[in-house]
């Protein structure tokens, strides 16, 4: 119940003001396309380089929402509400952790038409396998970006070392994200390996936020 | 009601205070004077759990609101930011800290709280669009939702006209006298003054006077706060 409290009250910001969510899809948007037009001579690289462009895009895109949703405790300190009332901290984690998510989430929905459109992939007959490659790395990208917008929030130069500090640790992701989609879109089977990769990212990355969250909000 | 022992706080080499200890009772104005920079701000934010101290203890009702953060629910707090989100309208923003303390209040009661504070015409205005007064009547409306019993705040009367000023000091004294503890830090030293039950003087890292405010008079208390404070000192000296 306080869980969705917090959750409902990040979503009715961005629904009121709708920063992130129109910053990420036009930017996913542009990207897709440049990419496309970027290839276009050569139709049969375009599936290839689709699992690479997409995710890429992905993860420029939802950097732009992390420092976004974090942002939105900064202005006029409205975090000191949260860090007095008497509720568990880690709850604070995982409703900035279920914002980024489900934002990504939508961003990702709504590009899947330009996909198809862009690449000439018939994705949603593939939306078995493919949703879960996208729930599994989503989770584990907005739990990384989420502990690390708290971090950097006070921070004058946070929009240049959040892509610094965060890429790093996101490229192991990234490249199970890009080899399974790969396999997905050639019809071969799923390694375990990159699942289980993508299954361990998000259980470390989820219970290091949980823990650690608390003392990155406090002064 | 309200117990401080042995706090300590540091940022880097900066020492802020020292060992600072006192005792509040319920139904106590306390007001803390010092001048800029003395750290009265940060022993605030640190009794409401927002900084966190290198040593000591901080106990609500005889318990640690460290080791209890449910102890928090007893604090409402007040910082010259007025700590609201800005696409909310007045009673969005109301009702999401209700709901963060479980208060079990209806649309109407919160629009009563609002019509005490006078701001009932603009409940469903964003606060962006709202004065600093306007802001601050919001961040006072807000503070005393769940009828904490510790109040703390921190230049309260910043922005506020003489009706919304006049309008904070007896909701203070009627907190008071119903057995709420106030801790009050306010640079305007008569105002503060004539508020409070007890008074502190913050200087040179740790609290140079405190006491009931009979035992003193203002001019006395005045000329208290105008010798200079020992030097600052660095942690580890």
């Amino acid at each position: 119940m306080l869980l969705w409290n917090l959750v409902r009250k990040d979503l009715l910001l961005e629904w009121k003001n709708k920063d992130a969510v129109l910053a990420m899809t036009a930017f996913t948007a542009l990207v897709l396309l440049l990419f496309a037009i970027a290839v276009e001579s050569i139709p049969a690289l375009l599936r290839d380089i689709a699992p690479g462009a997409v995710w890429i895009t992905y993860l420029f895109a939802a950097i732009l929402g992390f420092n976004r949703v974090a942002m939105v405790e900064r202005e006029n300190n409205a975090m000191y509400t949260l860090l007095v009332a008497p509720i568990d901290r880690s709850l604070l984690f995982i409703s900035k952790f279920t914002v980024n998510f489900l934002l990504i989430s939508l961003v990702q929905v709504l590009s899947l038409p330009l996909i198809m459109l862009f690449f000439n992939i018939d994705i949603f007959l593939m939306m078995g396998s493919l949703s879960w490659i996208f729930i599994l790395t989503t989770l584990g990208m907005s739990a990384i970006g989420t502990l690390f917008s708290a971090m950097l929030v006070n921070i004058r130069m946070k929009d240049v070392l959040m892509p610094l500090l965060t890429f790093p640790l996101l490229v192991p992701l990234l490249i199970a994200a890009v080899s399974l989609t790969r396999a997905v879109f050639n019809g071969q089977e799923l390694q375990s390996t990159w699942v289980n990769l993508l299954l361990a990212y998000d259980v470390i990355f989820i219970t290091a936020g949980t823990i650690l969250y608390e003392f990155l909000l406090e002064e | 009601m309200l117990e401080i022992r042995n706090l300590s706080k540091s940022f880097g080499y900066f020492r802020v205070w020292d060992d600072l200890s006192f005792d509040l009772d319920a139904g106590q104005i306390f007001g803390l004077f010092g001048v800029n920079g003395s750290g009265k701000t940060t022993l605030l934010k640190t009794i409401a759990g927002i900084v966190s101290p290198n040593s000591g203890e901080i106990l609500i009702h005889g318990k640690d609101i460290r080791k209890v953060p449910a102890q928090r629910r007893h604090i409402g707090f007040l910082t010259h930011q007025s700590l609201y989100y800005h696409d909310l309208s007045c009673l969005e923003n109301l009702r999401f800290t209700a709901r963060l303390y479980k208060l079990d209040v209806t649309d109407s009661q919160l629009l009563e709280r609002l019509r005490s504070t006078g701001l009932e015409k603009w409940a469903n205005e964003p606060a962006r669009y709202f004065s600093r007064g306007m802001l601050q009547r919001l961040a006072i409306a807000k503070s005393l939702l769940h009828d904490p019993d510790l109040i703390l705040y921190d230049e309260p009367f910043t922005g506020l006209d003489e009706e919304a000023s006049q309008m904070v000091e007896d909701t203070l004294r009627e907190a008071a006298s119903r057995g709420k503890t106030v801790l009050l830090v306010t640079h305007d030293l008569k105002q503060g003054f004539q508020l409070s039950d007890k008074i502190a003087l913050l200087a040179g890292r740790r609290l140079l006077y405190c006491d009931e405010k009979d035992s003193t008079d203002f001019d006395r208390f005045h000329d208290l706060f105008r010798q200079p404070a020992p030097a600052q000192q660095k942690a580890g000296d």
